[in-house]
């Protein structure tokens, strides 16, 4: 008990540093101390350094770094890397003191508080002409787009939902037929669970448990959230190592079974184009999947400063954003931005998805991690 | 005599020069890596402020170590599982590797066997294929519906779905590091057969013994020291094998010690890989110990000498067509049969589909389009491929001189000083990187070097990084080479250019280097071959500008792109055999001299 | 000229003791035999002073010039001492021709070609190997590979040799005949010639001195006949002769002032020194040595023993007596086969007999020996 106690008041202690330094440091990099520029001193300014390099969690910032050399004349250097590559790579070259990326793009909020805006690799910079457009809420740290991760069943036979409450993923006919996308190969899929086991998470998971079974969910572990991802996983779920490929499982026509996956809403736009029949799920209880921010930021010691503020202005309006927004499943933090015609906004997924919450992610990842190695390998 | 005029005689043999740069920058070079291993067991490391709770980056704690040993089931899945499952996998490996490679080597050398020329040649195949080649051939074959919509050719073929335990885990990681690792027992069981006083068994043969009793009654026993130095060698490459369980073992979650090692450097806790690293250099080093004890205690034993000039071959007799028709057949199977997969799969547009209007050249000469890939076009269009392929070509190239120059001093200055303190030094420094798993290598090269250290500067993301853990990581192979060329060459040979004032370099160059040409320059071959076809080592160093073939291959088949991803292997199994060959006819180096020995 | 001064050498391989103290001084002109067991430090003395190894401590000398000294720090590369090597395996480069073998340390001397090709020419035709000029050395026969490797040392014209048992790779008939090819190669050449051993035959036919030595320790330093007639010890006296010495081991007695009379097995002798005296401790025990040319078989002797065996060579005979548990060796020229287990009888000819000090193994005086 005296131990358990410790532990609470050193998690406490540590978030509240975290965070305390978070804060401190986003509202030092919000204020940048040099004066701002006008759009076009700051066109200038980038012209001069001719070149900016971005590393990026999403591959299609080279549709836009394209778009960008042709507007501006400045060359990109842009980097597709995994989110929790990106953040080791951040972390060593800022900490080292090595000149590589100017601006980031990153994914894993906990990871990404902790590991680079606490220590002030990052540095948050709200182009002054989004400063009134974009809510305050994915103003610090600067949120580029939110993702979207859905049940997404093969449709082949029916378009019906082939469930209405996730417990019905631990049952025996679903078994060997989920596809999820190894936590381990992307953070986000690691905060998803962990974010499951939250009071507020775990409530509703039991609830949900009580709804369909009627019954009082017996506990082998910590809480629901930690219950449901014990028998989740090991209903056979098949861990993919990318979201396409598990798109294309589920996908493909012609199998024997109707089978699902956890992935990248996306993926939904290979439908047409590589024949697969996929079909998402927006109705489950208590949640359809999960939606996770990414954010924009500049490193602390960018060699070209004006050129990478000036690449986030542009990823900020419609046209900088078209690569995302001519499929489903991106939403701009710039509200101005319609979603595409198929998809439906932030405010219908928002109730339907778990969201991430950086400070519960930080203190619990690592025990849901190491919880779900214990279950799967 | 004063201690400054003795200083001044040892540095004037060019040998005692050589061998104290060497010590110096190799223990720079590993030893250090070694305690900043060590180290990195102990510290808190950026990603980990999240799991150890209150601490900052770089605080001292023995969190990783008690996580991994003593845990419960933490550290049962983290360590003791795996670890059980690499000794299993490595051991029945081994057994496969030393019974088909053991006898090949007896069919090539001892019977009369048909077509050796082309067993020979195409057994060691398997060997200079990427090792990941006979794994991604199995998945191509065997691969069910566990994970991926579209199952293998042998199901496309047969109609026939193969079992989890057969397409992935344990069993195939067995089967495929046991064909790869069979040419390197039949390279050293057939040196051992092939150098072995035929007077030996023919002694035998006149004392009328059958031929069964003189294979178990003389030339095993006498082989069998070599086996089982060859058991042991085998045993720690299948022990750090890293591509063929990553490949085989995931998708059934069959973990290994070089797999967690991978999974925990990259993830959230690197400390428990650096631990792990550790173990192995540990049970790495041990088998080594073992090995020279074996070599040491039953010298006389191995050095079989002689020169078995006519041997009596064995008569197969009515076995003779079946067995050397079987032979080719399988020789064939596993060392062209991958190839074929790997040009089927490359050629197909949808997975799974084999029929023929299935069948595209779009992933070698396709323009590219947005939904295929990532709208990549085919690789032979592809001015990434092209620049990664002259990034390989470029950095085998370069670390193969650097590893083969710096291999061949210190053949030569080791064998010249041999029995000198010194001398062992640098022979051991010069072969610790062998026992290195290449990704822990890696990992300590990133973290050493990311930061200026001492006089060199930052070599983060440099080509020049990748060059030096290259070279260092090869430097084994091409200082055994150079040893064997040395401890070939008669001392005098180098004396009788001294005493007629032939300067040192001169007598590198003209005397010593020519003579021993071909078992050089394999001290060249064989750091250029392992380089072309590095994973492991590069993965973890590679920044987009200095990509390698072999990274992008795996980056395309994470992203799950398997047409590009078979067709660059096609790439690079084509690139590293033609250059085997081209180096080996035109200048009689080979691989097997750099393991042999 | 050529004169090579050794002072105090040594040389340690860590604890292992290879040379100690060595001090020798070889002559201009001087054909010097270093001679003894393996192991016995003489292949390292040689390579101490063509510079191929460096010696621990001490000073070397050639020509007056100092050309090692541990002292002063000095050393001096082998090539600049002027000296030729003839190494054991001849050392002869695969890769190369005969020609280009004999011409490569000319070329490294930046001769000119012209020049450089009569001299290789000059020392086909000396060798007698003209022929093989073009040749690869693996084509060529072990004495011929001899001849070409001879031909390399001497090219640059060395003024002192150093040969390092080079003739061990020979066959019996082929090393007879090269045997005189070298001492006649001394002669022509004028140069001092160092040469390594272990064949004692080869040191007392070819050499004007010989060095004997002993686990690294100089054991006589003489004219080889000098070291046959009279070793400087017990070590020496077995070594050098064959057949070997005759040792008879006994305890000494002197009587008649400087006489000394012993028993062994049943024969009781007597031995007078030939020049000087000796005396000996009471009860000392000593060694008799006596070369088998002065074992002489007859009935004339008063010894009698058995024969044990007869090895006629033709020339000679060498005959092994047995005279009670004592086995002695004889020499009889001519070939006189005598029958085994016959009855002779023997006595001890000449003045050549040695009487060595047990312990100490030190030659005590040289006499003559009788049965009484």
């Amino acid at each position: 008990m005296k131990k358990q106690m410790i532990i609470v008041a050193l998690l406490t202690a540590t978030a509240m540093s975290v965070f305390a330094m978070g804060t401190k440091e986003g509202s030092s990099g919000a204020a940048p101390a040099e004066k701002a520029m006008t759009h076009d001193e700051l066109v200038a300014a980038a012209r001069a350094e001719g070149k900016v390099v971005v590393y990026s969690i999403t591959s299609r910032i080279a549709g836009a770094a394209t778009e960008f050399e042709k507007l501006y004349g400045i060359k990109v250097e842009a980097s597709n890397l995994k989110d929790g590559e990106l953040i080791e790579k951040v972390s060593k070259e800022v900490g080292g003191g090595i000149q590589g990326a100017d601006f980031v793009i990153c994914q894993d909020s906990g990871r990404v508080y902790g590991q680079l805006i606490a220590p002030g690799f990052l540095t948050n910079y709200v182009p002054p002409s989004m400063k009134s457009i974009i809510p305050a809420q994915y103003q610090n740290p600067l949120t580029f787009q939110l993702i979207n991760k859905v049940f997404i069943f093969n449709s082949e036979r029916s378009t019906a939902p082939v469930i209405k409450n996730v417990w019905e993923l631990t049952e025996p006919k679903w078994k060997g037929l989920v596809q999820f996308k190894d936590p381990k190969a992307e953070g986000v899929n690691a905060n998803f669970l962990t974010m499951i086991t939250s009071p507020e998470w775990s409530a509703k998971l039991d609830k949900a448990y009580q709804d369909l079974y009627g019954k009082k969910l017996a506990l082998t572990t910590k809480n629901a959230g930690y219950e449901w991802i014990k028998r989740f996983f090991q209903n056979g779920l098949v861990l993919g190592n990318s979201d396409t490929t598990i798109s294309e499982n589920i996908g493909i026509k012609g199998q024997p079974q109707t089978t699902m996956g956890l992935f990248v809403y996306s993926k939904k736009r290979f439908d047409a184009k590589k024949n697969l029949a996929l079909e998402p799920m927006t109705e489950v209880a208590p949640f359809s999947g999960f939606i996770y921010p990414a954010f924009v930021m500049l490193t602390k010691n960018a060699a070209h400063p004006a050129s990478a503020r000036l690449f986030i202005e542009y990823l900020l309006t419609a046209e900088g954003f078209k690569p995302w927004s001519k499929d489903v499943g991106s939403y701009s933090s710039n509200p101005t931005i319609p979603v595409n015609d198929d998809d439906q906004p932030v405010s219908f997924w928002a109730t339907r998805l778990v969201p991430e919450d950086p400070q519960y992610l930080f203190e619990n990842r690592a025990a849901v991690e190491e919880f779900v190695n214990n279950i799967t390998y | 005599m004063t201690l400054g005029n003795r200083v001044r005689f040892f540095f004037r043999k060019p040998h005692n020069v050589i061998l104290t740069i060497l010590a110096v920058s190799l223990a720079f070079l590993t030893l250090l890596p070694l305690l900043s291993l060590l180290k990195d067991t102990v510290v808190v490391h950026p990603s980990e402020i999240m799991s150890v709770k209150g601490s900052k980056m770089g605080d001292l704690t023995f969190f990783h170590w008690k996580k991994v040993f003593s845990d419960g089931e933490t550290s049962m899945n983290l360590f003791y599982k795996p670890l059980w499952n690499t000794i299993r996998v490595s051991l029945w490996s081994c057994l496969i590797a030393i019974g088909l490679g053991g006898g090949v080597a007896w069919l090539v050398t001892r019977s009369d066997m048909r077509w050796k020329p082309f067993v020979s040649t195409v057994f060691i195949f398997p060997y200079i294929m990427p090792s990941w080649t006979l794994a991604m051939a199995w998945l191509n074959f065997f691969r069910n519906r566990l994970i991926g919509g579209a199952p293998g050719l042998f199901t496309a073929l047969t109609g026939i779905e193969t079992a989890d335990w057969f397409a992935y885990g344990a069993f195939p990681i067995v089967v495929v590091l046991g064909l790869h690792y069979a040419p390197f027992a039949y390279i050293l069981i057939g040196g051992i057969l092939r150098n072995m006083d035929a007077n030996l068994e023919e002694a035998a043969v006149i004392l009328k013994a059958g031929r069964l009793k003189i294979l178990s009654r003389i030339t095993l026993p006498i082989v069998m020291p070599a086996v089982l130095s060859t058991f042991l060698l085998v045993f720690s490459s299948c022990m750090s094998a890293f591509a063929v369980p990553a490949f085989l073992g995931t998708p059934v979650r069959f973990q290994v010690l070089t797999t967690q090692l991978y999974r925990t450097l990259n993830g959230l806790n690197p400390g428990y890989g650096y631990i792990m690293a550790l173990v192995m250099i540990v049970i790495g080093t041990g088998i080594l110990m073992i090995n020279q004890w074996i070599i040491g205690k039953r010298k006389s034993f191995t050095t079989v000498t002689g020169k078995s000039s006519n041997i009596s071959f064995a008569r197969l007799k009515a076995m003779r067509a079946p067995i050397s028709i079987a032979l080719v057949a399988f020789v064939s199977l596993i060392a062209i049969l991958p190839l074929v997969t790997f040009a089927i799969e490359s050629f197909i547009m949808a997975p799974g589909d084999y029929s023929l209007k299935n069948l595209t050249l779009q992933f070698w000469v396709g323009k590219g389009s947005e939904d295929i890939g990532g709208g990549e076009p085919g690789i032979l269009l592809n001015k990434y491929i092209y620049l990664g392929l002259w990034n390989s070509v470029k950095l085998s190239v370069v670390v193969a001189f650097v590893a083969g120059t710096v291999g061949a001093l210190t053949g030569y200055a080791v064998v010249k000083a041999r029995g000198t303190k010194l001398a062992s030094l640098v022979n051991n420094l010069a072969f610790f990187p062998y026992l290195m798993p290449s990704m822990a290598f890696a990992a300590i090269y990133l973290s050493m070097f990311a930061k200026r250290n001492l006089f060199i500067p930052s070599l983060y993301g440099s080509f020049a990084l990748l060059v030096l853990v290259g070279a260092v990581k090869y430097l084994p192979f091409a200082s055994r080479a150079g040893m064997n060329a040395m401890l070939q060459l008669s001392n005098e040979i180098e004396e009788a250019g001294l005493i007629v004032g032939i300067p040192w370099w001169k007598r590198m160059t003209r005397i010593i280097f020519p003579i021993q040409k071909s078992s050089f320059l394999s001290g060249y071959l064989l750091p250029f071959i392992s380089c072309m076809r590095e994973l492991a080592l590069f993965v973890l160093l590679i920044v987009p500008a200095n990509r390698v073939l072999t990274t992008m291959l795996f980056q395309y088949n994470e992203k799950g792109w398997n047409q590009y991803a078979n067709a660059i292997n096609l790439l690079i199994v084509l690139i590293v055999l033609v250059f085997n060959t081209v180096i080996n006819k035109a200048t009689g180096a080979s691989i097997d001299k750099g393991i042999g020995g | 000229m050529p004169e090579i001064i050794l002072k105090n050498v040594s040389k340690r391989f860590g604890k292992f003791v290879a040379v100690d103290d060595l001090s020798m001084v070889i002559g201009d002109g001087d054909f010097v035999t270093l001679l003894g067991p393996s192991g016995c430090g003489k292949t390292t003395t040689l390579r101490m002073i063509a510079g191929l190894e460096t010696p621990t401590e001490g000073e070397i000398l050639i020509d007056g010039k100092t050309v090692f000294s541990s002292e002063r720090g000095v050393d001096v590369s082998p090539d600049k001492r002027d000296v030729g090597f003839l190494f054991q395996n001849y050392a002869l480069w695969p890769h190369m021709t005969v020609e280009q073998n004999i011409s490569f340390g000319l070329e490294n001397l930046k001769w000119d070609k012209e020049r450089i090709r009569s001299r290789v020419a000059e020392l086909l035709a000396t060798l007698k190997i003209d022929q093989f000029g073009k040749r690869y050395p693996s084509e060529l026969s072990g004495g011929q590979q001899q001849r070409v490797a001879i031909a390399r040392t001497l090219a640059t014209g060395p003024k002192v040799l150093f040969m390092d048992e080079p003739l061990s790779n020979l066959d019996a008939k082929l090393r007879t005949e090269m045997r005189s090819e070298l001492k006649r190669l001394h002669a022509e050449t004028d140069s001092t010639f160092v040469y390594v051993t272990h064949d004692q035959l080869e040191a007392m036919t070819l050499s004007t001195r010989t060095c004997l030595m002993k686990e690294g320790v100089l054991q006589q330093y003489a004219p080889p006949l000098e070291v046959y007639h009279n070793p400087a010890n017990l070590f020496v006296a077995d070594f050098v002769g064959s057949p070997t010495m005759n040792f008879l081991e006994g305890v000494g007695r002197g009587v008649n002032l400087d006489e000394i009379k012993m028993s062994v097995s049943g024969l009781d002798l007597l031995f007078s020194p030939v020049s000087g005296s000796i005396t000996l401790r009471d009860d000392q025990p000593i060694v008799m040595g006596i070369r088998p040319e002065f074992v002489r078989i007859g009935e004339t002797g008063k010894g009698r023993a058995r024969v044990y065996a007869a090895l006629p060579s033709g020339m000679e005979t060498v005959v092994k007596l047995r005279s009670g548990d004592q086995l002695l060796t004889s020499v009889v020229f001519g070939s006189i086969d005598y029958e085994a287990d016959g009855e002779v009888g023997f006595g001890f000819d000449g003045e050549g007999c040695v009487v060595f000090d047990k312990e100490t193994g030190a030659n005590l005086a040289i006499g003559k020996l009788a049965i009484i």
